[in-house]
């Protein structure tokens, strides 16, 4: 008996330890993303603990500073732009690698995906040994090519899950109804594969609004997108101006990825359910 | 709707270099309810979706009616299919799911379309479920729902792929039944794939059973299991027994075999031609038409290995005596005495009349 | 055979089977990819190739020569390596604790996974730097607990770089490992327990050899991405922890010694594939990854 209960008290001591353990993981990962939100309302220029007193003044800098607000709104033409691009490219391409009949298809797909185990660095410093010869550089046309490259491996990636998660009987059955091959991708395969359509789009978008290897090198005095800036500004003169514009970044795309999580988790209990009736 | 007749001719369908379907004619009159049946892997389903028009044939030709539909694109043939797993649109509701292939086929016009999908929810008894999504319907209704969209367009022909597998065997029973209701009553000619030879034998007036790409042979229910021209169909049909022995006598359509033990066994062939002394076959005899007495009757002797009770009667598996632990399946009334206790001596009677012969190596009838 | 042009095209247009697209269908679906490809990926990169190749090679010459650049190859790797298995060590208990967890922890659990790889790798980094300068929270923290009296030098150190990117690659790790976590069947530890093996040795002779896939291509994946990182070593690197990528980046915005940031670039770009196509099977293994940088 005593040695049972001395096992117990081990066992609810251990159990402690480890979840003590877990929570302090999660803190470790969730902590510096959390750290710029008190940072960016902090009134001193370095965060300190207790916070001296709150304000709203780098929110106010960040917006109405013209070098800010450009590069802003640069970066989002960008993201915009790329977003509709790779998410046009990375659908096609999804669609010929799942349901095509093509050649070398494993290659294609390691090809696909390349520009994602691609050292950013090195894209980086070739696209602008190209760009810059032509006045690429600081450009949408630039920032377009470069980023629509980076970004196409998250749409490859969602819209091949999506399309495999789709039974090609279901298409199949559509042509068997009548609908002929555009119409069975419209009617059929398309509101299918929406979701993974979707939020491939947002994972391409962010992929380009948070891009800051590439942007550092083919950007210019004129054409810089908010990850350059905010590089330079670290750099140079650490203010809390930065953990504003990082926070008002972050809470922009959390939004963004949160109504993409709630869209695609509707649909997809819906036809995960419809597989095993 | 009035079905049409459906013919496959000289049909082949080869992958590279090896054929999933071998040269098959196959002719099915209008009304008509035919199964195919086989093991996975025989060939069915390539040759359904051939009819559907999904897999183009090597050679050969799909006449439904009087119209060579070969070269038909799958969504030009108005054969109605019920697949698998039903393949039903997830993001459509029923009703949805019902109008599409007329909405496709933009016919009928817009307001005879409602009555007609009413008139199918109707049918296949689903009025009630019209607007809700097909995952919210149990595994039943779900059939249902694929039943209906295959013939809400009064198609020629249609095709099921083992339409009930996914159910289970109450409901797969239920809905056979319904299955063939809705056919008699709507006269349509079915073409039905399953791998169930039980559920084959049910539904259909006639029974095709492929093997290895082939068409082995096709007839009624009865002629299959009465006379089965191949070793396969005799196996794939009910259960049956096969005795391996050598031919040793041949004498006007009775052939004299001799199996491992030594025992000689006399049988009917049904061919005309000699039996060479020497070919290998095989004895095949259902388990209700072998006799079971006690030791020194027969030539063929075994032990009771087991006594299975299954209802209506009994089966006793036999191990016979010098043959490599062949054991015979064997039918035996419930009120017949006299068996030994497990483990005991007995004899069994094969009668000739009863026994069919196949050839040891490719499995024909002789 | 064909004859006619119109004939041709509908053999072309006609698949095995109706659930294929046609070869023409699939050729027109992949060509935009490969044309973005060609003209923002594969031209500039070979471009970059062939300047390294400028002057007969002289830049690999110099490159050979002098045992500085060789000293940052092998930083480079040392620093992907140690940063691979700080990953995995961290990562195992938190995938471990997913697989394990309910309802709202569960969903807590998810969005401390999640929430950083949405993040920017920029934003993250310069939260580090926020963290450890001198008058920083960490120093501050170690300061009022008394455990120091003047404040360390925690910024622009080797250390800082390898926790920012061990930080930032973390749920690189835990995805795989708890993607192949996820998929045992739990009827292996109950079987293993009803054949008499404790829960540690349940865990130890069953779930651990049998998550090490998972491992395997979680630290596979942080180390090949390591070696490629820029910001993070960019931002709380010192000079006396330059990598293959700050390096480049100095001879390219600093000295703008083009031809030695190619030949540099051209050495990373083939430690990198070699490492990928070595380790292809355990990468393509890890698709829970969603995210990289």
């Amino acid at each position: 008996m005593g040695t049972r209960s001395t096992d117990i008290k081990l066992q609810v001591i251990l159990s402690c330890i480890q979840t003590l353990g877990i929570i302090a993981l999660l803190f470790f990962l969730i902590l510096p993303t959390l750290i710029i939100i008190p940072m960016s309302i902090s009134t001193t220029a370095y965060l300190q603990f207790p916070p001296q007193g709150l304000t709203l003044d780098w929110y106010r800098a960040f917006f109405n500073d013209p070098d800010w607000m450009s590069a802003t709104w640069f970066s989002l033409k960008i993201a915009f732009a790329t977003c509709f691009a790779a998410t046009t490219v990375g659908t096609m391409t999804a669609l010929a690698l799942v349901r095509g009949d093509i050649p070398f298809k494993g290659f294609l797909h390691a090809l696909s995906l390349a520009p994602m185990i691609v050292p950013h660095i090195v894209l980086g410093v070739a696209l602008y040994l190209v760009f810059a010869p032509l006045d690429l550089t600081g450009s949408l046309t630039g920032f377009l090519i470069g980023h629509t490259v980076l970004a196409v491996p998250f749409v490859v990636i969602t819209v091949t899950a999506a399309l495999q998660r789709v039974d090609p009987a279901l298409e199949l059955a559509s042509l068997n109804c009548g609908a002929n091959r555009l119409q069975t991708f419209l009617h059929v395969t398309l509101p299918n594969i929406a979701p993974g359509i979707f939020s491939g789009a947002v994972f391409a978008f962010l992929a380009s609004f948070d891009e800051a290897t590439v942007a550092f090198f083919i950007s210019d005095v004129d054409g810089k997108t908010i990850s350059r800036k905010m590089f330079e500004d670290i750099d140079f003169n650490l203010t809390p101006v930065i953990a504003a514009a990082s926070t008002v970044t972050v809470v922009a795309s959390l939004a963004l990825i949160g109504i993409a999580q709630l869209l695609s988790t509707d649909k997809e209990t819906r036809t995960q359910r419809s597989e095993c009736p | 709707m009035i079905g049409q007749s459906l013919s496959l001719r000289g049909i082949r369908k080869a992958y590279d270099a090896t054929y999933a379907v071998h040269e098959t004619d196959l002719d099915i009159g209008a009304g008509e309810f035919v199964s195919i049946v086989g093991p996975s892997g025989s060939g069915k389903t390539t040759l359904l979706t051939m009819i559907a028009g999904f897999e183009r044939p090597t050679t050969g030709s799909v006449v439904v009616g009087n119209v060579d539909i070969t070269r038909l694109a799958p969504n030009r043939r108005d054969i109605g299919m019920v697949f698998q797993k039903y393949a039903l649109f997830p993001h459509m509701t029923v009703r949805k799911n019902l109008e599409f292939p007329l909405r496709m086929r933009k016919r009928p016009r817009r307001e005879d379309l409602g009555k007609r999908v009413d008139a199918m929810l109707d049918m296949v008894q689903l009025s009630a479920f019209a607007h809700r999504y097909p995952h919210q319907l149990s595994g039943g209704q779900q059939q249902r729902v694929a039943v209906g969209r295959a013939l809400v367009f009064n198609p020629p022909v249609l095709l099921m792929d083992e339409p009930l597998g996914a159910l289970d065997k109450k409901l797969r029973e239920a809905m056979q039944l319904e299955v063939k209701r809705l056919q008699q009553q709507l006269g349509a000619t079915v073409v039905y794939v399953t791998h169930d030879q039980e559920e084959a034998l049910t539904l259909s007036d006639r029974v095709a059973v492929m093997h290895k790409g082939q068409l082995e042979q096709i007839g009624s229910p009865l002629e299959l299991y009465t006379e089965p021209q191949s070793a396969f169909v005799a196996d794939f049909v009910g259960t049956i027994n096969f005795i391996p022995g050598v031919v040793v006598g041949y004498e006007c359509g009775a052939a004299t075999i001799r199996i491992a033990s030594g025992a000689i066994i006399e049988t009917a062939t049904t061919g005309t031609q000699p039996l060479p002394v020497g070919t290998m076959v095989s004895i095949a005899v259902r388990p209700q038409h072998i006799g079971v007495c006690p030791p020194g009757a027969s030539g063929v002797t075994g032990t009771l290995e087991n006594l299975v009770f299954s209802g209506a009667s009994r089966t006793a598996h036999v191990r016979l005596t010098d043959m490599e632990g062949l054991t015979l399946r064997i039918q035996v009334p419930n009120e017949l005495a006299g068996l030994p206790e497990l483990g005991g001596m007995l004899a069994v009677a094969l009668p000739s009349d009863k026994l069919k012969l196949f050839h040891a190596e490719n499995g024909r009838r002789l | 055979m064909p004859r006619s042009p119109i004939r041709a095209l509908r053999a072309l247009a006609d698949t095995g089977h109706a659930s294929r697209y046609s070869s023409l269908t699939s050729a027109i679906l992949v060509l935009p990819l490969l044309a973005i490809l060609a003209i923002g990926f594969i031209y500039p990169v070979t471009e970059l190739v062939g300047l390294s190749l400028s002057n007969g090679g002289a830049s690999y010459l110099r490159l050979g020569r002098d045992p500085l650049y060789l000293g940052v190859l092998a930083t480079t790797m040392a620093t992907a390596a140690s940063v691979a298995v700080s990953c995995v060590l961290l990562a195992y208990p938190v995938a471990y604790a997913m697989t394990r967890l309910r309802g709202g922890a569960a969903l807590l659990a998810a969005a401390c996974v999640f929430i950083p790889l949405w993040t920017s790798v920029l934003i993250r980094s310069y939260a580090w730097i926020v963290l450890l300068q001198r008058n920083g929270i960490v120093n501050e923290l170690l300061r009022t607990t008394g455990l120091i009296d003047h404040p360390l030098k925690l910024l622009y150190t080797q250390g800082a770089v390898i926790l920012g990117m061990a930080h930032i690659l973390l749920p690189f790790a835990i995805l795989p490992i708890y993607a192949t976590l996820r998929t045992l069947p739990a009827d292996l530890v109950r079987a293993a327990a009803n054949l008499g093996a404790g829960p540690l040795r349940g865990f130890l002779l069953v779930t651990l050899p049998l998550s090490l896939p998972g491992v395997f291509a979680g630290s596979v994946l942080c180390f090949v991405l390591a070696l490629g990182f820029y910001i993070t070593p960019a931002l709380l690197g010192g000079p006396g922890s330059m990598l293959m990528a700050t390096l480049i980046g100095q001879q390219t915005v600093v000295l703008l010694d083009w031809p030695l940031a190619a030949a540099l670039s051209t050495i990373l770009l083939t430690v990198t594939l070699l490492t990928v196509f070595v380790f292809r099977k355990a990468i393509s293994l890890s698709k829970g990854f969603q995210s990289v940088h």
